[in-house]
């Protein structure tokens, strides 16, 4: 029966004062949503370097003039260097499929040359945490130019994506401090604007819990809703990525859309509640001292 | 119930409000504490209730001994008290039953009969019309009837109502007093402050307590 009761008294609160309890729930839902969308950008780039990295593989191109026969004896002889898990030949043909898919329309400029101007090269699948070692080894063989592998890319993704972690944990302390400061101050109003309310009840003899639940019930579900909304802002946006990104880099890639969104969802929520929580009991810590 | 010794207190500014109150109330009496204005009443009950404390002399109300360092037993005393403020204390923007709801949330009345004993009280202060309209827009004598019923539905061991016919006319003060005196019994101790001596002379079985200046006299001894 007291459930009744504490939810009509939070609602009291909301109507009490209106226009604070609107703009805090304007400034967390929009502080939350820059949560939300730096958390996004967080899994997905979490998520492009993974995939990246499980397609970890070099390309060997052979000395010029090395006939396609002879490539058999060289795969073989790569097959056996520690830490090779797959090798494959890709002939002209292939390569230049392959760079008929990558180009698209823009395929159109290889009708340019006369031919086919790409040469063969041998496709190798390895152990990540042997690159090294099987990269000096494959140079080491005779009849190898040069090795082509996506170290560059890689270290460029994986330092992006610690940009990206710093920046979240930079953007995560400003949201909790920001959503802190405005719960605290909304809180502290609400029990400002009810002292007489609040003193009644303290004479009757009401546990204090009895009387700061309104309080924090008010900071709690005002950070849950912002959170939700935050969320919903952030799926939009997530999806209007998607769409911007998915006709001109067709290649990344990027996870799942739909699990993209249930991961956000309970990490939103989730930081709404513990900011809630935390912000509610700290303005009840404050208009107590000032008793 | 409540036992007071030597009870002094001077307000910060340097009023004193009560010196040399001595007071011995047990379970079941009707006390009647009457005085000109200013003379100490509410500060009397205030330090009943533990909202003031006393600057000297010592007191226990409902075995709590009320000091500023017991806060957590007396919170939990004040339970069993069925206060009626001078000036109310009603929550606005609730409703009669609202209020007198909120009394028993806490007390430790079952869930079940909250709303039971809320309605009875109600109806015994002759509210049972009432029941649902806002404070604010009720009468000075209905919203006193509605801080009485918040009081006494709780059924609590000791009544404190401070000035509970200020404000009334003649008739309807003397229906306010015979009302709460009906709630003493052997369990509940009734006591009220009032300056109108003349509503209160002929209740035979009550005790008087005179406040003047803060300080007290035995008007007529306890008769039970
Ligand atoms: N909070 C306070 N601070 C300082 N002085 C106070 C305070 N409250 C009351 N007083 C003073 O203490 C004295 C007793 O006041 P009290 O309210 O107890 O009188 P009372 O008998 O209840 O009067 P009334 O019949 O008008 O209600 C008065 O002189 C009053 O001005
Ligand atoms: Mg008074």
């Amino acid at each position: 029966m007291n459930g009744g009761y504490f939810l009509k008294e939070t609602w009291k609160l909301f109507r009490r004062n209106p226009v604070s309890n609107l703009a805090a729930l304007a400034g967390t839902s929009l502080v939350l949503l820059l949560f939300a969308l730096v958390a996004a950008g967080w899994m997905a780039s979490g998520e492009v370097v993974k995939a990246i990295q499980r397609e970890a593989e070099v390309n060997v191109y052979m000395v010029e003039g090395l006939e396609e026969s002879a490539y058999g004896r060289e795969m073989e002889a790569m097959a056996s260097i520690e830490g090779v898990e797959e090798v494959r030949l890709v002939d002209r043909e292939e390569a230049y499929g392959r760079m008929v898919a990558i180009l698209g329309e823009d395929a159109k400029v290889l009708e340019f040359f006369e031919g086919n101007p790409f040469s063969a090269f041998v496709e190798i699948r390895l152990d990540l945490e042997k690159t090294g070692d099987v990269l000096s080894n494959l140079e080491a063989l005779p009849q190898v130019d040069h090795v082509r592998d996506n170290r560059e890319v890689l270290d460029l993704l994986s330092q992006g994506s610690r940009l990206v972690d710093v920046l979240s944990w930079l953007v995560l302390l400003g949201v909790g401090v920001t959503t802190l400061v405005i719960l605290t101050h909304l809180v502290r109003q609400g029990i400002d604007l009810h002292r007489y309310e609040i003193h009644t009840l303290e004479l009757l003899g009401a546990p204090r819990t009895f009387v700061a639940l309104p309080y924090v019930m008010e900071g709690v579900l005002l950070m849950l809703l912002g959170g939700l909304m935050a969320w919903g802002m952030a799926v939009l946006a997530v999806d209007e990525f998607y769409r911007q990104v998915a006709g001109p880099l067709p290649f990344l890639p990027l996870p799942d859309r739909m699990w993209l969104r249930g991961s956000l969802f309970p990490l939103v929520l989730g930081a709404s509640l513990v900011l809630g929580v935390a912000g509610s009991f700290f303005g009840l810590a404050g208009a107590r001292r000032d008793d | 119930m409540i036992r007071a010794e030597g009870l002094e207190l001077t307000y910060k500014d340097g009023t004193r409000a009560l010196e040399e109150i001595g007071l011995v109330l047990e379970p079941g009496e009707l006390v009647y504490i009457t005085g000109p204005s200013g003379s100490g009443k509410t500060s009397l009950l205030k330090l009943l209730m533990g909202m003031e404390f006393a600057t000297g002399g010592s007191l226990e109300v409902l075995g709590e001994r009320m000091r500023r360092g017991n806060s957590g037993r007396i919170r939990k005393m004040r339970r069993q008290l069925g206060p009626v403020f001078q000036e109310f204390r009603l929550i606005p923007g609730s409703t009669a039953m609202e209020n007198v709801l909120l009394g028993l949330r806490f007390d430790g009345t079952p869930h079940g009969k909250m709303k039971e004993y809320a309605e009875e009280a109600l109806l015994r202060v002759g509210l049972s019309q009432k029941l649902h309209a806002k404070v604010e827009r009720l009468s000075w004598g209905e919203r006193q009837r509605v801080a009485i019923a918040r009081a006494v539905a709780r059924k609590p061991r000791l009544i404190l109502a401070d000035e509970p016919t200020g404000n009334l006319d003649r008739e309807n003060a003397l229906l306010i007093l015979e009302l709460l005196a009906s709630f003493r019994n052997p369990e509940t101790t009734v006591l009220i402050t009032t300056h109108a001596t003349h509503l209160i002379e002929g209740q035979e079985t009550a005790s008087i307590l005179h406040l003047d200046g803060g300080r007290m006299r035995l008007e007529r001894p306890v008769s039970l």
